[in-house]
């Protein structure tokens, strides 16, 4: 057995726990089968068990997300981490022992919840079920693969930074981070052109039909596939950060992998009325959305960051492709996609009514802009330095700048501080002004030394 | 076994290495010295492949820590000076655990586990939470698990820290045992008497850099070409008649006299016959022996000194 594995299983799942779960389990089964029952309206006490296994299930798999994080994050508080990171396991091994280690008293809760609500939903069985079933499974190992993710995230950065990974901290980091990922992902411009709705309406219980490149596919099944494949490269994810971890190299080959299906996914939504420009144009936006993910999840590691300066430099291609960092490849990848819809727009593969080329100029813009400020404040001299200060300055600039520069200008004074499909060249040209100042700002301040950590 | 050569470390803040090298052959225990902030930990580190240097190359047992880290870790056992347990598992679960994490065979984890635990002698705790045990029990339950897989470099940072007499002696016969058994051994400690119970070698480390010519012969020594002779009435007040009797004085040191002498046992000989006839009161005549401590502080420098 991999022993990581049975060392959680001994922690995590020892029999004192597994009855103290069994009897709370035959609890909450009991009395959804006695409330569902009473209900004049029903006369099976199967939807009463249906309801507690929907609520079981999100429980634990709230609870299995928690434990996935912590078996990392437990280990740093614990200070037994770097005896993890010497032992002779592989990094597949390790990420597994530890998801499957940790979240097993969760994930055996959660399939007990996973069996009852499709038991007592009163899914006629076959595909619908099956499906269903998969998809909450997906969702079993994308939860707790995703916060290991996370968890591996923050610890690279908090060693970056000379701090120690917490878990608050990282939770904070998580949820602040998908919030603002979410507010940018569901604005009403970027959900006209990727589709969005039709991408969110995806997860609705009621199921339906969905098209995707064109073609049109059961949503449940669609569904279940498209957790399915998030999961597993949840678990890639994870175990990439974990080879970083056991100080092995890697490449950046996954990660474009990764933003190749994120952008083919999500190109697949976009309506055929936007043509191939809006399609490049959706991953675009996917891409960015990445970039300023990962601008905020790189470690701000000064060190790293000149030795790559100095493989730039030297035009080292083996250096180059192990310390790239990952936002840059994120960046390249939207800056690509912005180039080839707009290309492609001016071809006439595009929607005739949006400004695909100079919109994309103006997204470009602001993006190298909005890098040069997180850059300035997260790779400046300790202790002025910080993911806060950026956050602050973007919330600024987009959201006070641009309810000043409408007060102001209307359109047009507002298409100085937000890309602008009304005033796409304003845009591009202030968004170019401000990239040139704020990256000269953020390679000044990245070039001043430390002061001494005492 | 171990080969170091030009590294360079970089903290954010500071330089922390300055081009260290320095080889080590099997068999060896390194008593790793030198002030606090030095350098030693962050070395330890390098050299366990935990922490990858800016510039510069390490190999342990013939494999890179950069290219090969994985394969350094498996040949090595790293005990770091803050360390952690899995305390809700068993001494018997916590050494099967790192047994088996550290590619020992399950045929094999058995015997391991019970060799290892003998070694730091808690066969009478196997069932026993290690959150319960006291501290020079946690910290031989560390070692234990550092030692389980039979690594061919051992590396210590700080162990004795914490520790009492008793337990300090224990972990002393421990490395001595297990250099015995051929380990190469480095041991970062500022208790320098107690590193001279089995160090046979010393590096010093003084401001990231290398201090005192490298590695050096360690331990209690014969410190050639000096003998310490002892006077009744103590050796200051027979300075006028040493100088007579021609000997040749490096320093006085209580009772003692440190005196150079060449032509081996035989120049020893009539070192000894010459101070004799000049009178001397001489009552004690042995080779000199230099500690670690005083090796230390004739090659340390102090900060600004010249």
């Amino acid at each position: 057995m991999n022993p990581e594995l049975e060392r959680n299983l001994w922690l995590e799942a020892g029999p004192r726990r597994l009855a103290w779960a069994a009897v709370i389990l035959v609890i909450l089964y009991g009395l959804g089968a006695v409330f569902g029952g009473i209900h004049p309206d029903q006369a099976s006490p199967a939807p009463g068990v249906a309801f507690a296994g929907a609520g079981i299930f999100l429980f634990s798999l709230l609870w299995a997300a928690r434990t996935g994080g912590g078996s990392v994050l437990t280990e740093i508080a614990d200070r037994t981490w770097d005896f993890q990171r010497l032992s002779a396991l592989g990094p597949w091994s390790m990420t597994w022992g530890k998801l499957a280690g940790a979240a097993a008293l969760s994930g055996l809760c959660a399939v007990t919840g996973i069996v009852a609500y499709i038991a007592g939903s009163g899914f006629q069985g076959g595909a619908a079920s099956g499906w269903r079933m998969l998809s909450m499974l997906g969702w079993l190992v994308l939860f707790p693969a995703g916060c290991m993710t996370v968890a591996l995230i923050g610890v690279r950065k908090a060693r970056a930074e000379g701090r120690i990974a917490q878990s608050g901290a990282v939770l904070f980091g998580l949820f602040v981070g998908a919030a603002l990922l979410a507010i940018l992902a569901l604005s009403t411009r970027l959900a006209n052109l990727t589709n969005w709705k039709a991408l969110s309406s995806l997860f609705g219980v009621s199921g339906g039909q969905v098209t995707w490149w064109g073609e049109t596919l059961q949503a449940p099944a669609f569904q279940a596939l498209s957790v399915c494949a998030f999961a597993a490269w949840a678990l890639t994810g994870a175990w990439r950060l974990m080879r970083l971890e056991l100080q092995m190299r890697n490449s950046l080959f996954v990660f474009g992998g990764f933003l190749l299906f994120f952008g083919a996914w999500v190109g697949g939504f976009v309506g055929a009325q936007f043509g191939w420009a809006g399609k490049f144009a959706g991953a675009g936006l996917i891409f960015l959305v990445c970039t300023y993910a990962t601008a905020f999840a790189e470690p701000a590691d000064r060190i790293r960051f000149a030795k790559f300066g100095e493989a730039l430099k030297r035009l080292d291609i083996a250096d180059l492709f192990e310390l790239t960092p990952a936002v840059v490849v994120a960046a390249k990848f939207a800056i690509i996609a912005a180039v080839a819809a707009a290309v492609l727009a001016m071809s006439g593969m595009g929607p005739a009514n949006v400004p695909v080329a100079p919109l994309a100029g103006a997204l470009v813009a602001f993006m190298v802009r909005d890098l040069g400020l997180i850059a300035f404040f997260r790779f400046g001299p300790r202790p002025q330095r910080g993911d806060f200060g950026s956050v602050l300055a973007l919330v600024l600039l987009y959201g006070v700048g641009a309810a000043i520069g409408q007060l102001v200008g209307e359109k047009m004074g507002m298409a100085f501080f937000v890309p602008s499909p009304d005033y796409p060249l304003v845009s591009i040209a202030s968004g170019g002004a401000m990239a040139i100042f704020t990256w000269f700002m953020a390679l000044r301040r990245m070039q001043r030394p430390e002061a001494d950590a005492d | 076994m171990i080969e170091v050569e030009g590294v360079v470390y970089d903290y954010p803040s500071a330089r922390a290495l300055f081009g260290v090298s320095f080889t080590l052959e099997p068999g060896v225990v390194l008593a790793f010295v030198g002030p606090n902030g030095a350098g030693k930990t962050t070395l330890m580190r390098c050299m366990a492949a935990l922490d990858a240097p800016a510039e510069g190359r390490i190999t342990i047992d013939g494999f890179d820590t950069r290219e090969n880290p994985r394969e350094v870790h498996a040949a090595i056992g790293y005990l770091p000076d803050f360390y952690g347990l899995y305390e809700e598992l068993t001494v018997r679960r916590a050494l099967t655990y790192a047994a088996r994490s550290r590619g020992v065979a399950v045929s094999d984890t058995d015997e391991a586990v019970e060799r290892a635990a003998a070694r730091v002698q808690l066969t009478d705790r196997m069932e026993q939470r290690a959150g319960t045990l006291s501290r020079g029990l946690k910290q031989r339950l560390a070692i234990g698990q550092t030692i389980v897989h039979s690594p061919k470099v051992l590396l210590l940072d700080e162990p004795a820290a914490g520790l009492d007499p008793e337990a300090r002696r224990a972990l002393s016969d421990l490395i001595v045992r297990l250099s015995g058994e051929g380990m190469t051994i480095v041991v970062s400690s500022h208790i320098l008497s107690e590193l001279e119970d089995y160090s046979t070698r010393m590096l010093m480390i003084r401001d990231g850099r290398i201090a005192g010519g490298g590695v050096v012969e360690a331990g209690v020594s014969a410190d050639a070409g000096r003998v310490a002779v002892a006077f009744v009435g103590g050796a200051a007040a027979h300075s006028a008649q040493l100088a007579t009797a021609g000997a040749e004085v490096e320093r006085l040191d209580g009772d003692e006299a440190i005196l150079k002498v060449t032509g081996g046992p035989e120049g020893e000989a009539a070192l000894l016959a010459k101070l004799v006839q000049a009178g001397l009161p001489v009552r004690g005549f042995t080779a000199s022996r230099r500690s670690l401590e005083a090796t230390y502080l004739a090659t340390a420098k102090p900060k600004g000194a010249a």
